[in-house]
């Protein structure tokens, strides 16, 4: 009677992702679904993708449900694609296992993906997922004894479970470097009225990593004001041909990027991560640009920047937004990036103090452009200025070091001239 | 070339006869001993009634009756030496142990369930007699392993060279047990002295004869035996006393065992459970009271002048009170505490390690050489150790364990017994009982299934059912396990089907670990199953100190130690678990493997505290996954280290087939490998 049915798995979403969280079912049982076409949408570490269904049939069976956290290869639905031959399995429940996490957990997630976090407060109960909050009796006596706050422990057995290992390893850790935080604020019981919002697990994500970056990471912070006067007749003169050719608008982002790639180059320490004994200088420059959206902030990377111009730049920027908006990005295009540029002047910002992505030196953000009186050879003239902001990390840099950056950035954009060229 | 016709000297001539009754003035029995006899029969009448008063008042939940033997058991026993000879009784016995020297009181005490029943302690239903002061075996429901185990008896009393005699009783129902033909055919092959009596009153419960047996007369069994067989009428003591003094000292002379069948009548019921009127007429139980055999002697006494009405009724009445003095004394004893349910089910001294020699000189040697180069030493130290089981004699046994032996220990203590694994082990208990320290060896684990009954029910419950009369200083050694293509029949894991408490079980994993735990099971006062994986046999050699060492039974050994993960195995799936945890030292895994080395009963402590150590527990087994020792280990650590695991406790086995298949896809899919084994680990490393 069943006709010859397909298992849909967890697919692997990026290299270096395992599992990932289903948000969203797109279909129901009984639904017909189409190869290709999205079926679920899947939370992993930072992104939020649409996978599509690998078979045509109808949907008959969901096999995990919205919330659980599934490791890639893991059976997620059954598709009946019609047929009468019996049901085959595909991946026989010995080969999924059979590509356990291995070496990799342990590295990589540790530091892309801060893990499912436990929480800090009581209630566990109505939390999304099962296996990220429940803690094994070894663990929690481990905890008690090696007096271990769980909810900071990063796990990395199975479905990113809190393992005694991890327990052990967190306290050999913190007791070879005491941690500087300060204990987390108390818990604040919701008053009457308010509203409690589940945070999503994009939005814990983005929470740890500030948190972390905040915790680990002394911030300093410079400023300067830019002439944008070139930039913006360049731009003037250069769009309506980009829009014709390339099919969006050209931004003043790309002129930024630009800005700040060489400077990268000229101060290559900028370019660095700090590995607590010694500094890694980066030779590839990888651009992290902040995109905001609705309800999350994503910051997807152009690789080895340094090699693009200023529209191969533009280019790169557009299509991760437009990825980024349709939820298809992939985690390896989130990961990887060795300094941020940040575009809060879209949304008319004069001064953003940002917080810079951990593992990186900087993070520059370009604030909106204003007409503004300024001094001109003696004279109050009007032009297009800009403040550049720099957050940088302060083990890494020094003022002097910083301001050389930003004079570098900023000396960049007012060169720029009508004869500058964009390809 | 063998010999296919055989030329016979003289014409075979089945030796039965049915003896006709004999006057006792025609015999050496005179009216002191008639006398006595009297006594001895009223007594176990009179003790018989009050049972079934003790049974109507509630006092004694269950009684069997010997009502209609009295005469037989003592005519038969008459001829045996209290405290010299041997008796494994049946259950309706009752005059023929008082014979041996039990006493009312003694059978009050049984009957009634207290602390003091020297049968057992209050552990068995009565009718179970047994009193090593008076070389009664103890004996168990399950009817005609009293005869095996008796052959056993007999065996180890012709090895000392004494003219002692065993005598088995059974009822007919009994005859036909397997273990009646293994225990006539094992005593006539060995010309035990031994002589087999069958009360024979017609009824096995509610089935007749007529359904038990083809022949007219049990005893003509004896011939097809190869020893003698007689018929008499049980109801006369005096004949029975003439077939029986014969057939002792035929026994006693070395000619060999005889059966005698004593016909009788049971007069009750065949216990308090059974109501005869569903199979027997209102005449037919009328016309047995006519025939009462304590009536018939009664009447023949006085006729004969031996005893006046007046003796007899005095008798009487000093039967009554002496039973009633009995029955006094025997409710006022002090019932068992509830806690003695729990003594002797092991004796409470096991022997304890002793280390090898200092620079004890060594050997390179396979499992094999180690385990006969243990049979060899303990046989030369102890004259008491000897070996039996099929093909163990010349052969050397089928993996050559015993090679060598027979030259060097003669036939007398290294036995080829006929094919009936049954009777090799109910043999085995009754030499242990009568004092030696039989190793004996089923030929594959997979035929211990017809010694199940031998092992489990007897072997295992023999010092708790005489709750530690006796002691059974026993070794079943059995080569086990597969991946040898052995197929269904030479690869079975019998140890969790086998495991009972009174038994120990031992797995060794290595020749050095067989030779010291050989030595120690033998030297051990309990009953001990020694299981040698096939595999391991010749697998690989190591060196193996010569001279004495123990390694102590149910301590588990830590093969390797380790901090992520603990493996609980045995046998071969330690050396399979070696090679998986090597595999996962690249991963930065770090593995620890417990050899348990005694499976049954485990060493707990052992177990749980690597539990608790790493957190994570992997049970290793090649048996069947479901109901094995190793889902035993994985209960035992949810029980007792659940507070400090970290992932479920993982269970890897066999398949749930009912045995290894031949062909090697099959047998391969069966098997945990060192390949699947570490796929395994590897999942719980990543749990």
């Amino acid at each position: 009677m069943a006709g010859k049915t397909t298992r849909v798995v967890m697919p692997q979403l990026g290299e270096s992702v395992h599992e990932g969280t289903i948000s969203k079912w797109l279909v129901k049982p009984g639904d017909k679904v189409v190869e290709f076409e999205p079926m679920l949408e899947v939370d992993t570490d930072k992104v939020n993708a649409e996978v599509p269904a690998p078979v045509s049939g109808i949907l008959r069976e969901i096999l995990a449900k919205e919330g659980e956290t599934v490791q890639a290869g893991a059976e997620i639905a059954v598709v009946e694609t019609g047929g009468g031959a019996s049901e085959k399995l595909l991946p026989t429940r010995g080969e999924v296992a059979a590509k356990p996490p291995e070496g990799l957990a342990k590295t990589e997630i540790a530091k892309v993906e801060p893990a499912p976090p436990a929480p800090s407060e009581p209630p566990p109960r109505e939390r999304e997922g099962v296996e990220s909050h429940r803690y094994s009796p070894g663990v929690q006596m481990a905890a008690s004894e090696l007096k271990v706050d769980l909810s900071r422990v990063t796990g990395t057995g199975l479905g990113g479970r809190v393992t005694k290992k991890d327990v052990q390893d967190f306290a050999a850790k913190a007791k070879a470097a005491p941690p500087a935080s300060a204990p987390a604020a108390a818990p604040v019981a919701p008053a009457e009225g308010d509203q409690v919002v589940q945070l999503t697990r994009v939005r814990r994500l983005i929470a740890e990593n500030m948190t972390r970056s905040k915790q680990t990471i002394p911030h300093a912070w410079q400023t300067q004001e830019v002439d944008m006067s070139g930039v913006v007749a360049n731009r003037a003169a250069a769009k309506g041909a980009f829009q014709r050719q390339e099919g969006f608008s050209l931004t003043y982002l790309p002129y930024v990027m630009a800005a700040a790639i060489s400077a990268l180059r000229e101060n290559p320490h900028a370019n660095a991560t700090f590995n607590e004994t010694e500094l890694i200088v980066h030779r590839d420059i990888n651009l992290g640009i902040s995109v905001g959206m609705e309800d999350t902030l994503l910051v997807p990377v152009v690789r080895r920047a340094d090699g693009l111009s200023i529209a191969g730049l533009a280019r790169a920027v557009n299509d991760l937004a437009t990825r980024a908006r349709g939820k298809q990005l992939k985690a390896d295009d989130l990961s990887g990036a060795t300094f941020t540029v940040n575009n809060s002047g879209t949304f008319g910002t004069l001064f953003s103090y940002s917080v810079i992505n951990p593992g990186q030196a900087g993070i520059l953000t370009m604030e909106a452009i204003v007409q503004r009186p300024v001094a001109v050879d003696g004279m109050i003239g009007i032009k297009p200025m800009m403040y550049l902001c720099f957050s940088f990390d302060h083990r890494v840099l020094d003022g002097l070091q910083a301001a050389r950056f930003l004079t570098s950035c900023r000396k960049w954009l007012e060169a720029v001239t009508l004869e500058t060229p964009i390809y | 070339m063998a010999q296919t016709t055989k030329t016979r000297e003289e014409a075979f001539t089945p030796d039965w006869r049915f003896q006709e009754p004999v006057a006792w003035r025609d015999t050496d029995l005179d009216e002191n001993v008639l006398t006595e006899w009297f006594h001895y029969m009223l007594l176990g009448r009179q003790i018989d009634y009050r049972f079934q008063v003790l049974n109507r008042q509630g006092r004694a939940p269950f009684i069997i009756s010997c009502a209609g033997h009295e005469a037989a058991q003592i005519g038969i026993g008459w001829p045996l030496k209290p405290k010299y000879d041997w008796l494994a009784p049946y259950y309706r016995d009752v005059v023929l142990c008082m014979r041996m020297g039990m006493t009312p009181l003694d059978l009050m005490l049984s009957v009634l369930a207290k602390a003091a029943d020297p049968a057992s302690g209050g552990k068995q239903t009565p009718g179970h007699f047994s009193d090593s002061r008076h070389n009664i075996t103890s004996g168990g429901s399950p009817v005609a392993t009293q005869m095996v185990r008796g052959a056993g008896v007999a065996y180890a009393l012709k090895m000392d060279g004494t003219d002692k005699v065993l005598l088995t009783c059974y009822g007919e129902g009994a005859g036909a047990e397997g273990d009646a033909h293994e225990a006539f055919n094992f005593a006539a092959v060995y010309k035990l002295p031994e002589v087999f009596v069958c009360e024979n009153n017609g009824f096995a419960i509610s089935t007749p004869f007529s359904k038990e047996y083809a022949i007219e007369h049990v005893a003509q069994r004896a011939a097809g035996y190869g020893f003698p067989g007689v018929t008499v009428d049980g109801r006369d003591p005096v004949t029975c006393y003439v077939v029986s003094k014969e057939a002792v000292a035929r026994a006693r002379a070395g000619g060999g065992p005889t059966l005698i069948e004593c016909l009788v009548d049971r007069l009750g019921a065949h216990s308090s459970e059974d109501d005869q009127r569903r199979y027997r007429t209102q005449e037919e139980i009328d016309l047995l009271s006519q025939n009462d055999c304590l009536e018939r002697f009664k009447k023949q006494l006085i006729e004969e002048g031996v005893l006046t009405a007046k003796q007899v009724a005095e008798d009487e009445e000093a039967v009554k009170e002496e039973v009633t003095r009995a029955t006094k004394a025997g409710m006022e004893a002090d019932d068992p505490r509830p806690e003695d349910a729990l003594t002797n089910v092991y004796a409470v001294e096991a022997p304890e390690a002793i280390d090898p020699p200092a620079g004890a000189e060594t050997e390179e040697m396979n499992m094999v050489a180690a385990l006969r180069s243990a049979l060899t030493e303990e046989m030369e130290r102890d004259e008491r150790v000897m070996v039996m089981g099929e093909d163990v004699g010349k052969k050397g046994g089928v993996f050559l364990v015993t090679d060598g032996l027979r030259a060097k220990f003669g036939e007398a203590r290294v036995i080829d017994t006929p094919l009936a694994e049954s009777s090799i082990a109910g043999v085995a208990l009754g030499l242990a009982i009568a004092g030696k320290r039989p190793v004996a060896e089923m030929q594959f684990t997979d035929f211990a299934h017809m010694a199940f009954n031998s092992i489990t029910n007897e072997i295992a419950k023999y010092r708790y059912r005489s709750d530690g009369d006796w002691s059974v200083p026993l070794v079943v050694r059995a080569p086990m396990g597969g991946h040898a293509h052995g197929a269904l029949y030479h690869s079975q894991s019998i140890e969790a089907r086998f495991a009972t408490p009174g038994l120990k079980i031992v797995i060794p994993s290595t020749p050095y670990e067989a030779k010291g735990l050989l030595l120690a099971a033998i030297r051990d006062p309990d009953p001990v199953l020694f299981f040698e994986h096939k595999r391991l046999y010749r697998m690989f050699k190591e060196a193996v100190p010569k001279g004495e060492y123990l390694i102590p039974l149910r301590v588990a050994r830590t093969v390797r130690e380790g901090s992520d993960i603990s493996v609980f195995c045995y046998g071969l799936m330690v050396h399979y678990a070696l090679e998986a945890a090597k595999n996962l030292e690249a991963d930065g895994v770090s593995v620890e493997i417990v050899d348990l080395r005694t499976v049954y009963p485990l060493d707990k402590d052992a177990i749980i505290a690597s539990a608790r150590k790493t957190g994570k527990c992997l049970v290793l087994y090649e048996d069947n996954f479901s109901v094995s020792v190793g889902s035993e280990v994985a209960a035992l650590i949810a029980d007792e280290a659940w507070r400090w695991l970290d992932a479920p406790v993982k269970r890897f086995g066999g398949l749930d087939v009912p045995s290894m298949p031949y062909a090697v896809p099959m047998e391969e899919y069966f098997m945990p490998t060192p390949d699947k084994i570490t796929k395994v680990l590897k999942e719980l490393a990543a749990y």
